[in-house]
């Protein structure tokens, strides 16, 4: 007794409405945040300015998670106890509607009937078997299912329809949990990483892979061999990105071929919209960039080193890359894809350049170097020798979406059958009183409320007309 | 004649329609004129084909869809709530109903009218099959939910009457009259004014809010008098009578959302796919994402309301106004905040 009592407290608490009404609250003031103020994952640019620009805001925000509310340990604790209170909500709930489906309430007092919404008496001279079986004929030209029992001298017949349409809730909130199931599974075994390759570069797809783009995925061991994973290389083998003529881009497609053990054994196109699968991890075509080939040349014409910076595309403001170039001689680049017009496809492409000696003095003050064209700064040469161009990939492995997958189907199936196939029920008395037999008959459903008056009106008319009997009370009374 | 042309006259046309169908369910609601109301439904049938021919001229003339920027969903949603209203009136022969859907097509024409943008490229991640599939079952589900709040807040407005409780009536009327002005101000007044003129500098920051903020005060009283007036002649007329009864704007309420429950489920599936073969992840928490599971949860939470503890009526319909605020934040305010908060992953802008 004293165990029972505050378990079934806190029982009562989690599936509350009350509770759920609460967590639903706190999701949508999380989501407010979440739209008002920049999150990383959405918009890394601008959560970056705050932090410079506001320190201090930046802090608190840090502090209460509120660049990632969606990540944030407070914002999982909520959307788990929301789950639990939906299991706690429907797991007893599932039960009824089992035990209401396979043992239907087949007899129902006349008490009971006279309770339900919609309910009629009459009084009839034929005789209680002639009544019953014209009953029956009639429930069963309008596909119900019918129990009979006896009760004494009374009939009682139990008439369904649509039983298992109560079965569509219960799928759908089933759906629910293994759409949840499936989430919790992916973030587990997955991963989700981003790489940007140049053209004919390859990747390795194993933990050292990661390491060497510079990314520690944070479950990189599934890339193990040792794990059962069966490494591979991914080659781009060509990118291309078209524009129209207002300068925005219209595609872009990443060539790409799969080697395993050095040979080629699959080559696929990706963009936007198209990922290319291979054993289990996806690559989605997300970004682009350019890569300046510039060569720096000694007084003899010799290569001596080669700057290849990747930049990201631009987007109305291009940021400067920082060049050394050695023996103190550093300085600054900014590419343009088209430095006429400033467009983003790669027209005319160019490079302002400014360097400075080892004193600050400047060697070059933002020259124009268009491309093949080569500039003279110093001792050395720069030639803008060639233009390449980078792709952005994200990779990512999900074991958990086709579990999604699945509940998103059944999910929706069960909604159309909790919907539209619509569980209706009907009770009818008959006792014999003298020489004339009463009929009791009732009946409910759980949707659609109006179009079971109709049928339950059309359904008593039917029965007026086919027993020829006199109304005693009538009416869907409400 | 061009198709920018078509695409603009068949607009204006479509407009007008839905503007006269208008004036006359409020006018039938008034004084119970049979025989102008019976030509309301073709007028709004009339609205809804050049509703549909100018969505076609667009059609033809961007070469894709016209479902991605905000001038053509919001015309879109029109042209859904219009198909809807219709089905519901021919159904059910409740013309009353019109006197407040129709009004809110003319909004949202509106809305569409002021963000008029010429046809774009489509942006890499919209090439995709399940635009039209998405954007479509997303709309209709939104408008279902339209007519269902406009079922329940005649239900409350019914209510009222049946109470004889007048001066709740005057209340109700002066408030909806403020909320529709303040709207009216935030997305299609504000977002044109707010704008520069010729080489002037856009507004920012504190003034921005300002701008809102009054530009609100003055419009709220505005919609204040303008309700108060139409208010005090509405609680002394009788048109509780021609109001369909309290058992059938709840019924039709529940059916118009059980109808735009599942395609709303079905409309964050497909987007849920879609952001998986796009961008390789199936949810992202952006703003519009997150919002459409708020408003999933609020109508999953009047579902559940209506079927398991049995709120019927009032509580259902107060239930059913707030899962449409949902509707509005999911369809507009979150392009709204993207405008002050440069957030703008799924926003509908001129891409």
């Amino acid at each position: 007794m004293f165990n029972i009592n505050p378990i079934s407290k806190v029982y009562k608490f989690f599936r509350s409405m009350k509770l759920a009404l609460f967590l639903l609250l706190i999701v949508a003031a999380a989501s407010v945040i979440g739209t008002v103020i920049p999150q990383t994952n959405l918009d890394a640019m601008t959560v970056s300015r705050i932090q410079q620009n506001r320190p201090g805001l930046a802090a608190i925000y840090d502090f209460l998670g509120f660049f990632h509310v969606y990540s944030t340990k407070w914002f999982m604790l909520i959307v788990g106890l929301l789950f639990i209170n939906i299991m706690t909500c429907s797991i007893p709930r599932f039960a009824r509607v089992v035990k209401s489906i396979l043992n239907p309430k087949t007899e129902a007092t006349d008490k009971y009937i006279g309770n339900l919404g919609h309910n009629k008496e009459y009084e009839t001279e034929k005789d209680i078997e002639t009544a019953k079986s014209s009953l029956l004929s009639i429930l069963r030209s309008r596909r119900y299912h019918i129990i009979e029992t006896k009760d004494g001298e009374a009939i009682r017949i139990g008439a369904l329809k649509g039983s298992w349409g109560q079965l569509g809730s219960v799928i759908f909130h089933l759906s629910f949990i293994l759409l949840l199931a499936g989430v919790m599974f992916g973030k587990m075994t997955g991963m989700n990483s981003r790489i940007n390759l140049a053209e004919g570069e390859a990747f390795e797809v194993t933990d050292n892979g990661f390491a060497q783009m510079g990314v520690t995925p944070e479950k990189a061991r599934f890339f193990d061999a040792a794990g059962g994973f069966k490494p591979f290389m991914l080659k781009v083998d060509d990118f291309k990105v078209k524009f129209n003529k207002e300068g925005e881009p219209v595609y872009f497609i990443t060539k790409a071929s799969v080697i395993e053990n050095g040979t080629k054994v699959a080559t696929d196109k990706m963009w936007v919209n198209k990922p290319l699968s291979y054993n289990g991890i996806d690559f989605y075509q997300s970004s682009y960039g350019w890569i300046p080939i510039v060569d720096v040349l000694d007084a003899k014409g010799r290569v001596v080193n080669t700057l290849s910076p990747y930049v990201q595309p631009p987007s109305g403001e291009n940021t400067p890359e920082s060049i050394d170039l050695g023996n103190g001689v550093t300085g600054e680049m900014t590419f343009y894809t088209n430095w006429e017009t400033g467009f983003p496809a790669a027209d005319k492409p160019g490079l302002d350049i400014s360097l400075y000696d080892v004193n600050g003095k400047p060697v070059l003050s933002s020259e124009l170097l268009k491309l093949g064209e080569t500039l003279k700064a110093g001792k050395y040469s720069l030639r803008f020798s060639r233009l390449s161009s980078w792709t952005g990939l994200e990779v990512a492995k999900d074991a958990g979406v086709p579990i999604i997958w699945t509940a998103f189907i059944i999910g929706p199936l069960g909604l159309m059958i909790a919907f539209y196939v619509i569980y209706r029920r009907l009770w009818v008395n008959l006792y014999t009183e003298g020489n004339k037999v009463r009929v009791v008959i009732g009946g409910k459903s759980d949707r659609n409320r109006l179009s079971f008056e109709n049928e339950f009106n059309a359904l008593t008319a039917e029965v007026e007309q086919s027993l020829g009997i006199k109304k005693i009370t009538g009416g869907s009374d409400e | 004649m061009s198709f920018i042309a078509l695409e603009k006259y068949t607009f204006w046309l479509a407009l007008l329609a839905y503007l006269f169908s208008s004036l006359i369910y409020i006018y039938y609601l008034s004084f119970k004129n049979e025989k102008l109301a019976r030509f309301a439904p073709y007028l709004v049938a009339v609205g809804w084909l050049f509703n549909t021919a100018s969505l076609g001229f667009r059609w033809v003339e961007a070469g894709h869809p016209p479902l991605s920027t905000l001038y053509e969903v919001s015309s879109f949603f029109a042209w859904c709530v219009a198909m809807i209203y219709l089905f519901i009136e021919v159904s059910t022969k409740q013309k009353v109903i019109g006197a407040f859907v129709m009004p809110l097509n003319i909004v949202l024409m509106g809305i569409s009218w002021s963000n008029f943008d010429r046809p774009a490229a489509l942006m890499p991640a919209l090439k995709s099959p399940w635009l039209v599939v998405h954007v479509v079952i997303a709309f209709i589900s939104y408008a279902a939910f339209l007519v269902a709040m406009g079922m329940a807040y005649l239900y409350i407005l019914q209510e009222h009457f049946m109470k004889k409780s007048l001066h709740k009536v005057t209340k109700m009327v002066v408030l909806t009259s403020i909320i529709i002005s303040v709207m009216v101000w935030f997305f299609l007044l504000g977002p044109r004014l707010a704008e520069p003129f010729g080489h002037g500098q856009p507004l920012e920051g504190l003034q921005l809010v300002l701008f809102y903020l009054l530009g609100s005060v003055f419009m709220g009283t505005v919609g204040a008098l303008i309700g108060f007036t139409i208010g005090r002649k509405t609680a002394n007329t009788t048109f509780s009578l021609r109001l369909p009864t309290l058992e059938v704007l709840d019924d039709l309420s529940y059916r118009s959302i059980s109808f735009g429950f599942p395609l709303l489920t079905l409309a964050i599936i497909t987007g849920s796919v879609w952001a998986h073969k796009a961008w390789g992840t199936y949810w992202a928490w952006d703003p519009k994402e997150t919002w459409s599971l708020i408003t999933w949860f609020l109508y999953a939470g009047y579902m559940h309301a209506h079927t398991i503890a049995g709120w019927r009526g009032r509580k259902a319909a107060v239930l059913a106004i707030v899962g449409f605020i949902g509707v509005i934040i999911t369809f507009l305010g979150v392009n709204w905040l993207g405008q002050f908060m440069n957030v703008g992953l799924h926003a509908y802008t001129s891409f």
